[in-house]
């Protein structure tokens, strides 16, 4: 009833509707032109575990995890000539004076805090590594390499093989300039303006790594995902068009799903949200997920025309017959996605709007106004006069699938596949799997930087910090320190851990050094005055301690970040905070790039069940409320969960980790493969109701729908495979998942589902 | 105290705690409930090591964190049982059986089982002073450490004797504590605790016992230890090592690469000239050579009068070294390092 009153309402005044879409389509398109790349830190991790709480509380004393590197080297290989250390000055100027850096922590050979320190007979001589007088002579240059050995600096400062020098510092939350975020990718295309672009020359060469550079580097590979996307959409054109034989009809679905892109990035530009690179591939999905109706839609309107109805009574019974399965389809997508929300990560909350939106936009564009603007259509008489059931015989053999024998050989080796897929997705790994920036080519520049940085520098980017919290002037009580100390060489035994450092290493050094650098001195005073001499004198700049010395960071330098590496860490330390930590001294997880992973991971993996659990529960809910059956609930949902499982496994096999990047598209994959079924089984349902057997009602359901299954799966399928030649790690990643997850669900629907049926709805398959 | 940064500082900080700190320093007990058992680490190897010993063909090293590891083939190290986690400085055996191992908190440790366990003699968190150093000659045994700290033992470490050698102390400082000792004697016990200088090294040879230590700090025995004499030498900087090259002639080594030969009887004090100013931290002689381990991975061999020099490129400190078989093998800051003999540059 409520349908006809619907259809009544948008046929009867369907230039009013056709206006109204464009007028909204207008608007919105003109907001869609402002969208902003738009990708901050903080929004990539879980901000209310309790690791990040501590992360949070702490990061005005030491910083945070949102570090930046810049090592600068000498092409021939040895830094100790005027060019390049004129070089190096201009570096640690010029990134001192990049807004968003924070500057107390900008560090390198030319930092106030870069000093060393000697014993001399009558005590200690020490000053800054570049001595004031600096003029660039071999003498001095001799002195500043005698220096640079002298400060220990070598391997973090200065390459092993000096070769390179860094630059480093970190990055503030908010841009101090304009007061608000700081937009990452503003920063890297400073970086790379002001930095790369001014000081690489012939002689001296510029490494960039960090959060901000990475970001940037995706949001430019991302660039080109717009050509990938419009590769895709001319191939889905061209299939549509094979398939329908109308430029009319191919334009229009193609047409309106784009509007269905359109309007969702013309809201969230509304609503006040930018599109994150990571999150780039979602306004496709929503294209393709519109495609998908799309091609029902006309396939039904094709159909009916071919029997002779006007494009108009056409369009209207297409419209009344797709709107529930559609609408049903759409919606369990849209509930689906908005239950992302629970999930306390922002970039996965905003996947969850972005997508959520997406997927309920297509209700109005794809099921409301493509019928009516196809009732405009004025069909050739050769389009009209094209034979019906052309593929009858194709039909009849797959149908075939629901005939109990063959049935069952399907479903058992859909149970061995599931098997498969289930033992090999539990090996699939949380976080990133390979040292570098996954989401970008291992040949990328970034990565080709981040390797070198690794290879030359004795310390590594991966770093998780143990935040010690302890009474006021903590640091002058030999309890307080001995146990850091402990603490610290517990976890530098830690199999993944390259080196350890804290404010209790650092006061032993400076007891060797009163000591007259004897080694047999090299342990904490037990005398307050000679402890506190030690360790509270040490500059808060160094990032080992506070003013007053409560809180006192335990830095671990990891061999890199893969997730075994980090979950062994913090299992240890879990293990030995119990074992040390007391009343007053607390050990704390974590801060650090490894520390935010560690959470992040953490949060991850606690929220991929109650995800799964959330998406197929929208999906259950809303299959049992429109078929009222149980059977074609189980019809629909459980295909999909094996396709689910299987694209788990294609992600331990392609090295992909579970990271918030990639856990939504398993989620996405989900939505993508209920269109298949519930198309496919409300017109099944139909027939099974109105008292035809299995087989027939499974041949009708694939005569009326089958060929739009198979065709949009086929179509989405090539067109995504296409991103294979990215320049994105990501998105080649992607693509390949989404091809699978495209043709595979397809498969489910027309394979594993009858076969389902044939056991659920066993007595009417006898007859 | 002779640095001189550590002293003004000391005085500034310092004014609070005389009556505590240093009272309870002089309050001798044992604290061994308070010993924290050495964690069994894969580093313990890799880590700062302060002596090496070779004993049989089992070498032992002793480093921070209570690390006490062993090793029978150079290669393997094994960590003995150790029921104290402090900085250890140094070990020696009396026989294959029975040993010494000494470190911060006046700790002594003795094995009786070839080194596998050890247990603890004498633990004093609360005087905060180190020992520094061990010589074993017989039945007699020699700690030194810091502030001149001197125990000894003449039936192999049965019983022990803990002296305060104020014949050692400088002229000016005698004068001054006997001045403080009627009218101030709660000052004269604390005084009297930090006027005698470190003593770095202590080696019980055939014609005499000496001791090197800080401020050009040199003494020599010739009663096995009962009186002491101060030697002059004319160098005012820390000696970390002493060895007798033969009746009245000594080799004193120390801060910044300064070796240098005395002899006793005439005084003449010779320089030896070390190619790099690193600080020398002991001293091997072995078949006419004497190593000379020292900071930022420098090794200076002496023979025939000549230096030769070998640089680690690591250049962690070098502490000890023992010679087991045709390796010499040394105790360093990053750990175990081995080199063979043959390839350590020729003259």
């Amino acid at each position: 009833m409520l349908i006809k009153t619907l259809e009544k309402f948008l046929f009867k005044r369907r230039s009013l509707v056709v206006i109204l879409f464009s007028i909204v389509t207008l608007v919105l398109g003109y907001q869609a032109t402002k969208i902003q790349l738009d990708a901050s830190f903080t929004k990539n991790i879980p901000l209310n575990h309790e690791y990040m709480k501590t992360y949070m509380k702490h990061s005005a004393d030491f910083g945070g995890a949102n570090g930046i590197y810049i090592s600068v080297c000498d092409r021939d290989g040895n830094i100790f000539n005027k060019e390049f250390l004129n070089a190096l000055k201009g570096v640690h100027d010029q990134l001192f004076f990049i807004p968003g850096i924070n500057r107390t922590l900008v560090k390198s050979l030319y930092s106030p805090s870069t000093r060393y320190i000697e014993v001399v007979e009558d005590g200690f001589s020490g000053g800054p590594v570049i001595p004031a007088d600096f003029k660039a002579n071999a003498a001095d240059l001799a002195v500043v390499k005698e220096n640079i050995e002298k400060a220990g600096i070598v391997g973090r400062v200065v390459s092993d093989d000096y070769s390179c020098a860094m630059v480093s510092s970190q990055l503030l939350e908010i841009n101090p300039e304009t007061g608000k975020k700081l937009d990452s990718i503003e920063m890297a295309e400073s970086l790379e303006r002001e930095i790369r672009g001014k000081f690489e020359t012939d002689k001296v060469s510029v490494h960039i790594i960090g959060f901000a550079k990475m970001i940037g580097d995706v949001a430019n590979g991302a660039k080109d995902v717009v050509m990938f996307f419009g590769i895709a959409i001319a191939i889905t054109a061209i299939m549509v068009w094979i398939f329908i034989r109308s430029i009319q009809l191919t334009i229009l679905p193609i047409l309106c799903s784009f509007m269905a892109v359109v309007w969702q990035l013309g809201m969230l530009n509304t609503l006040g949200f930018g599109l994150d690179p990571m999150s780039i591939l979602v306004p496709f999905l929503v294209f393709a997920i519109g495609v998908s109706h799309g091609v029902q839609m006309i396939n039904s309107i094709g159909k009916r025309v071919h029997e002779g109805n006007t494009a108009y009574q056409a369009c209207c019974t297409s419209f009344c017959k797709l709107l529930i399965p559609g609408g049903i389809a759409l919606l369990s997508d849209t509930v689906g996605f908005l239950t992302l929300l629970t999930i306390d990560i922002g970039i996965i909350r905003e996947l969850a709007i972005t997508a959520s939106l997406g997927v309920a936009v297509i209700i109005f564009t794809n099921l409301f106004l493509l019928p009516v603007l196809s009732s405009f259509i004025d069909f050739d008489k050769q389009f009209k006069a094209q034979p019906e059931g052309t593929h009858d015989n194709l039909w009849r053999a797959l149908a075939k699938f629901t005939e109990p024998k063959n049935a069952a050989i399907i479903l058992v080796i859909t149970a061995g596949l599931f098997a498969f897929g289930y033992f090999k997705s539990l090996e699939m790994k949380i976080g990133d799997m390979q040292a570098g920036a996954p989401a970008l080519h291992s040949e990328s520049r970034y990565n080709q930087d981040t390797m070198l940085i690794t290879d030359r520098y004795a310390i590594s980017t991966d770093v998780l910090k143990v935040i010690v919290e302890t009474r006021d002037s903590g640091c002058t009580y030999h309890d307080v320190m001995e146990r850091v100390d402990r603490f610290q060489w517990r976890l530098a035994n830690v199999d993944g851990v390259q080196s350890a450092i804290s404010l209790s290493t650092v006061a032993k050094i400076v007891s060797t050094g009163v000591n007259e650098g004897n080694l047999k001195w090299r342990s904490l005073p037990r005398n307050p005055q000679s402890l506190a001499q030690s360790s509270a004198r040490i500059e808060t700049s160094s990032g080992l301690l506070n003013r007053n010395c409560s809180i006192m960071p335990i830095i671990l330098f990891l061999e890199d970040h893969k997730a075994e590496t980090i979950e062994g860490l913090v299992k240890a330390v879990k293990e030995a905070k119990l074992e040390l930590e007391t009343d007053d001294i607390k050990f704390q997880l974590a801060s650090g790039s490894a520390g935010v992973m560690a959470a992040t991971n953490e949060a991850v993996a606690a929220a991929q069940t109650p995800m799964m659990w959330y998406v197929y529960g929208a999906v259950i809910i809303l299959c049992l409320i429109s078929f009222r059956s149980v059977k074609a609930t189980i019809s629909v949902v459980l295909p999909l969960f094996v396709v689910s499982t299987l694209a788990q496994a294609l992600m331990t096999y392609l090295q992909i980790g579970l990271t918030v990047s990639t856990m939504p598209v398993i989620a996405l994959g989900v939505g993508i493969g209920v269109d298949y079924g519930i198309y496919i089984l409300s017109t099944m349902v139909e027939s099974l109701r109105a008292g035809r057997n299995l087989t027939e009602s499974y041949f009708l359901a694939l005569k009326e729908r089958g060929s739009a299954v198979l065709f949009t799966g086929l179509t989405l399928a090539i067109g995504v495979s296409t991103w294979a030649f990215s320049a994105l790690k990501f998105q080649v990643d992607m693509g390949i998942l989404l091809t699978f997850m495209f043709l595979v669900n397809m498969l489910g629907a027309i394979i594993i589902l009858p076969a389902l049926a044939s056991l659920l709805w066993r007595k009417k398959n006898q007859k | 105290m002779k640095n001189s940064l550590l002293v003004p500082l000391f005085l500034l900080q310092c004014c609070l705690l005389s009556a505590s700190s240093f009272a309870a320093a002089s309050t001798i007990s044992n604290e061994i409930n308070d010993a924290i058992p050495a964690f069994k680490s894969k580093l313990s190897a890799k880590s700062l090591l302060t002596d090496i010993e070779l004993v049989g063909d089992t070498m032992f090293a002793v480093g921070e964190r209570g690390h006490i590891i062993y090793s029978s083939d150079g290669d393997i190290w094994l960590q003995a049982d150790v029921p104290v986690n402090v900085l250890l400085t140094a070990i020696k055996f009396v026989d294959s059986q029975v040993g010494f191992a000494i470190g911060h908190d006046q700790t002594l440790l003795k094995t009786e089982n070839g080194g596998k366990a050890w247990e603890i003699v004498n633990y004093q968190p609360s005087s905060d002073k180190p020992f520094l150093n061990l010589d074993i000659q017989g039945q007699n045994i020699v700690i030194v450490g810091a502030y001149g700290l001197f125990w000894s033992s003449n039936d192999g470490g049965k019983t022990w004797d803990s002296t305060y050698k104020e014949a050692l102390l400088l002229e000016e400082d005698r004068q001054y504590l006997q001045e403080i000792k009627e009218f101030e004697p709660e000052a004269y016990e604390t005084e009297k605790q930090f006027l005698l200088p470190h003593f770095n090294g202590v080696t019980l040879a055939q014609h005499g016992w000496y001791l090197s230590g800080e401020g050009g700090f040199a003494a020599v025995s010739y009663n096995q230890g009962k009186n002491w004499e101060r030697l002059e030498t004319e160098y005012y900087g820390s000696y970390f090592s002493v060895q007798e090259l033969a009746k009245s002639n000594i080799i004193l080594a120390g801060l910044r690469g300064n070796v240098f030969s005395l002899n006793i009887e005439t005084g003449d004090f010779d320089n030896i000239d070390t190619p790099v100013s690193a600080t020398i931290n002991s001293l091997l002689i072995k078949d006419e050579t004497i190593y000379m381990f020292a900071n930022s991975g420098n090794l200076f061999i002496y023979k025939n009068g000549v230096v030769t020099h070998k640089a680690f490129a690591d250049g962690k400190a070098i502490l000890s070294g023992t010679q087991w078989r045709d390796t010499l093998v040394m105790a360093t800051e990053a750990g175990i390092k081995s080199i063979s003999i043959n390839k350590l540059p020729k003259q």
